[in-house]
């Protein structure tokens, strides 16, 4: 049934309103990107002054030590690295629960439940201890190696397995000959593509945007993901970090956007149309 | 717990597992070990940590210039969560808040991932990508954003809207409004790749039977993604219950907001700026008690309807 | 590396030349703090390295220059975030981790609450001889009991910032007390009812404070065994009483610290001075640059010209953490970073910090003419009020927690919103004496 244009007006337009909701306040920041020096104050808050972009990133790539384009690697380095590792590692443990009904898995789904129900920032001083006990303190592994733990992935992949792997296809592969982890990783895998992608940006965009964790476990500023420095910045109050932060957070979305972008594909609409139809 | 139960319930509209036996139990395991070795370390190890601390309390005497003594201190920590009214006042302030805001919440972000899955949207990769961006912007900077949008005299939206943004009545409103813009599209996230995953001959045979779009939606489609919802709603509560950061920020720029305003408010200013750890984590693990509690209800009650042929 | 340091030396010796009073004027003051020969916790063998962890800017090129000039002991610096963003959460949990550094920057607010929770080691035999280089004022933040807890580094005397132009405009005399800043109020807002005197800020405790000191507050003190807490004292509330007239006769402005709506006021031309720390100096230059030129600093308005003392706002005394093993050379790094000439002259400059030392008006970077301030020495003007700070306040165990309750209370009352500004500090002294009470520490009635 092809929708009737009535219907596809209101709802582009529904759509459109909600946009504008969502918008505003990035929109608001693209715009104090670009203002400098005071302007922010006494130019129109919803439109530009005088184009100060260029000048800001130039600051803002120099400013103490050049130290803000490090800042952006070592995000790119926990946000992939800890997203691959929990998107695999979620992926596993989601599969395990979904599909084999093995004794004490509501135990193991409670346990997993609890961890969730604990507020994470009442584990700062315990994990501080323990890192320290594994030698991880201020090291890259210590952020890498937590953030691949992710029991809201868990829940999801579950979620996506018993929606998109149905027990037949796996039961002809166990036919078949072939081996748990084989099929895992040939039929499984590719029938939840999409969740995983999903999953994956989910755990992407919640490192990128994390602040608790490594300001627990770093120390060196050297080491710092792009939220910590910003929140030293934004700390030291004045006009012009102020300008930096706002400049540095405006910069440090677009790789978050790009990833979105890179990822689109994979979800079904953009595939070739049935292609996860079993 | 809860959990237990979503679990039961899960079973029942997932195909009837058929693996059992050795190889499957150890294929399990094999599959949980990554998991559950991180988790074991990072997760678990330090929360019973936090959970033996509660039973702690650090004493001094005279000016505390001694070494602090840490003595067993029973129960003493959790019945200190009552003694004043500032625990109960946030649970209720946030009862308030979810009971109206986790719905709105919610059912935009449904509407948005059904309408992104229909045929009848245009421009699908911009406006998913939009809904998206919110999630996308660090916690620092949503506080500056929010901050200046709220205002008086120098936010923009002031003066379209005839109350103050940061008066004691309004405020809490403003706070959900900040915690809708930043989780409605990651909401509809889950939703939409719940829908993704649905196999299209299932509602490809509706639309031959002649449903339209929106039959189809209701009556095929949101049953279908039905465990994403419970799944959303029970971490949309437990989100509510945990509220911590947009209050924060709102404490800076207006009395209205006190800094033990929500449950997680107080258990950390007791932790830290109080440096009473064992009291800061008894307040916490009473405020995970009651999101069990309300998680376990929230899953009765959707079974409950579902049963009863109630959408969704 | 050695070409660098030898460069680093010839530089610093340089300016020692030049700067006689600071240089030799001091006997002991620069050879003592540099110790030439291994100290006696330094056992024989290799250099002693002494960990450091701070976030004021210029920090770092301190230590570089002091490893430069100090083969034996090496201070190894890190940055780390501000205390109050995590900063002191971690310094005191690597405390209970048994490896914290020897050296931390620690608030004079905060330091108290360090000390209570056992994380500071006794430094007074080993700050002893450094003590005649400090202002005395300095050094009773960091003193509790008799016994030093922390070598002071830098401080923030009040001073009064003005529109200068507003005050000309409408013919206003620049105040120089109280009264008269009152009085001005009033012409102004007449003169102009768009113009308020000052934005006051409710929440913001420490700035509270500042005004508090100057009028003889003592809100902690140290009786016998017991720890004093007298946040609503006389002194306190007669301030509280004097801004809440001026609230309530609306003279002044209201906003909370730091927040758009109190930069956006300035930005407008709304208020006409900012009293406040020395440090507001770069702030008010990097937040409201665009009102540049049309600024001065004047002395803080006082409550009495016979005796014109002054408030003092923040401070930040580096600590030496609990489990130090080289207390000793950690406090002569420490002295050094805050006497020497080189060393802190560049950390004016850098770090924007104001000195502690008597002879600290005399560095070079403190003489230096501000656009801002219509090219005014405005660090003259504060280097004047540092000899005048109220010198008996002490801070107590649990400012944190006070400080998480001040906003609320006092904010509500400067908005109207519930009672005055005097029974909130009424409220507010309840709470501080619950937080220490709640510690196990006893309070004298």
């Amino acid at each position: 049934m092809k929708p009737t244009l009535r219907s596809r007006t209101l709802t582009t337009a529904f759509m459109f309103v909600v946009a504008v909701y969502v918008l505003l306040p990035v929109w608001w920041l693209l715009v104090s990107a670009t203002k400098s020096g005071g302007d922010l104050f006494d130019t129109p808050a919803l439109w530009f002054g005088e184009i100060n972009l260029g000048t800001n990133v130039g600051r803002l790539m120099e400013q103490d030590g050049g130290v803000y384009p490090r800042w952006l690697i070592n995000t790119v380095i926990y946000s992939v690295g800890g997203a691959v590792g929990a998107t695999v590692v979620s992926a596993m443990a989601g599969y395990a629960l979904s599909k084999y009904p093995f004794r004490g898995r509501g135990a193991v789904f409670a346990v997993i439940m609890f961890a969730v129900l604990i507020p994470v920032p009442l584990l700062g001083l315990p994990l501080y201890l323990l890192l320290t006990q594994l030698g991880l303190l201020n090291t890259m592994w210590g952020v890498l190696l937590p953030s691949m733990v992710s029991p809201f992935g868990v829940y999801l992949a579950r979620v996506y397995a018993d929606a998109a792997v149905p027990t037949d296809l796996l039961e002809a592969g166990r036919l078949d000959g072939a081996g748990e982890l084989r099929i895992f990783f040939t039929v499984a895998v590719r029938l939840m593509a999409p969740a995983l992608v999903t999953l994956f940006l989910f755990q992407f965009v919640a490192i990128w945007n994390n602040f608790f964790l490594p300001m627990i476990v770093l120390n060196d500023e050297k080491l710092w993901p792009v939220t910590l420095g910003l929140v030293k910045w934004n700390s030291l109050r004045t006009g012009f970090y102020r300008d930096m932060v706002i400049t540095g957070a405006f910069v440090s979305v677009i790789p978050v956007i790009l990833a979105f972008i890179g990822l689109q594909r994979f979800w079904k609409a953009d595939l070739a149309a049935g292609s996860v139809k079993v | 717990m809860a959990t237990i139960q979503l679990e039961a319930e899960q079973r029942r509209t997932a195909p009837p597992p058929r693996r059992r036996g050795p190889t499957g139990n150890r294929a399990a395991g094999i599959f949980l070990a990554p998991f559950a070795v991180l988790f074991v370390v990072f997760f678990l190890v330090p929360i019973a940590y936090a959970v033996n601390e509660s039973f702690y309390q650090v004493k001094r005497s005279g000016l505390g210039f001694g070494t602090p003594e840490r003595v067993f201190a029973g129960l003493d920590n959790f019945t200190a969560v009552f003694a004043d009214g500032s625990f109960m006042n946030g649970i209720g302030r946030l009862l308030l808040f979810g009971l109206v805001q986790v719905p709105i919440m919610l059912g935009l972000a449904l509407v948005l991932a059904l309408l992104l899955d229909s045929a009848s949207a245009r421009f699908k990769r911009v406006f998913r990508l939009t809904y998206f961006l919110p999630y996308a912007v660090p916690g620092v900077i949503a506080a500056i954003v929010w901050s200046f949008l709220y205002t008086p005299r120098i936010s923009p939206l002031a003066d379209l809207v005839p109350f103050d943004f940061l008066s004691d009545s309004v405020v809490l409103w403003s706070m959900a409004n900040i915690v809708t813009w930043t989780w409605v599209g990651f909401n509809m996230l889950v939703i939409y790749a719940a829908l993704q995953s649905i196999p299209t001959s299932l509602y490809e045979a509706a639309e031959l039977d002649g449903a339209g779009g929106w039959k189809t939606a209701w009556y095929v489609k949101v049953p279908l993604v039905r465990p994403s919802l419970v799944l959303t709603g029970v971490f949309s509560i437990i989100g509510t219950l945990q509220l911590f950061n947009e209050p924060m920020v709102l404490s800076r720029i207006t009395p209205a907001v006190g800094k033990d305003y929500t449950p997680l408010m107080r258990s950390l200013q007791v932790a830290l700026d109080n440096n009473d750890y064992g009291q800061g984590t008894a307040i916490a693990l009473m405020l995970a008690v009651f999101a069990a509690g309300l998680s376990y209800l929230f899953i009765r009650l959707s079974a409950w309807l579902t049963a009863r042929g109630v959408n969704p | 590396m050695g070409k660098s340091r030898t460069i680093l030396g010839a530089t610093g010796a340089m300016v020692c030349v030049s700067l006689v009073a600071a240089c030799g004027g001091q006997p002991g003051s620069q050879s003592s703090a540099a110790p030439s020969a291994p100290a006696s916790s330094a056992a024989a063998g290799g250099p002693v390295t002494i960990e450091w962890w701070g976030w004021a800017p210029g920090y770092e090129d301190a230590a570089k220059a002091w490893n430069a000039s100090h083969p034996g002991v090496q201070v190894k610096f890190t940055q780390t975030q501000p205390g109050s963003q995590g900063g002191y959460q971690r310094m005191l949990a690597a405390v209970k981790a048994g490896n914290a550094p020897c050296l931390a920057q620690v608030g004079a607010e905060t330091l108290p609450s360090f000390l209570v929770e056992g994380a500071l080691e006794d430094i007074t035999a080993h700050a002893q001889p450094y003590n005649t280089r400090f202002q005395p004022w300095t050094l009773n933040t960091v003193t509790f009991g008799g016994k030093q807890f922390g070598i002071p580094v830098d401080s923030g005397p009040m001073g009064m910032f003005y529109r200068k132009d507003i005050f000309d405009k409408h013919g206003i005399e620049v105040p120089k007390t109280w009264d008269e800043y009152a009085a001005a109020a009033e012409k102004l807002r007449k003169a102009d009812p768009e113009v308020s005197i000052t934005t006051f800020t409710p929440d913001d405790m420490y700035g509270f404070a500042g005004f508090a000191q100057q009028a003889g507050a003592r809100w902690f003190g140290i009786s016998g065994d017991a720890w004093q807490v007298r946040m609503n004292d006389e002194a306190t509330v007669k301030v509280a009483n004097y801004w809440q007239g001026l609230i309530d006769k609306k003279l002044v402005d209201v906003m909370p610290g730091w927040s758009d709506g109190l930069w956006k006021n300035y930005t407008d031309g709304k208020s006409a001075t900012f009293v406040g720390a020395v440090w507001m100096t770069k702030v008010l230059e990097d937040s409201i640059s665009k009102t540049s030129g049309k600024w001065a600093v004047a002395p803080m308005p006082v409550w009495d010209v016979a005796s014109p003392s002054v408030g003092n706002v923040g401070g930040s005394p580096n600590a030496v953490l609990k489990g130090c093993a080289n207390p000793k050379e950690a406090v002569d790094f420490a002295a050094w970073l805050s006497t020497d000439a080189t060393a802190f002259n560049d950390l004016i400059d850098k770090g924007g910090l104001f000195p502690v030392t008597v002879d600290g008006g005399s560095l070079p970077n403190m003489s230096g003419a501000r656009p801002f301030y219509g090219d005014q020495k405005v660090f003259q003007v504060f280097a004047e009020a540092s000899k005048n700070v109220s010198p008996d306040f002490s801070w107590g165990p649990t400012m944190p927690a006070v400080n998480s309750v001040f906003g609320e209370a006092f904010g509500k009352a400067a908005n109207g919103k519930g009672g005055t500004l005097a029974e909130a500090m009424a409220t507010i002294q309840e709470k501080a004496v619950a937080s220490l009470k709640d510690k196990g520490l006893t309070v004298a009635p």
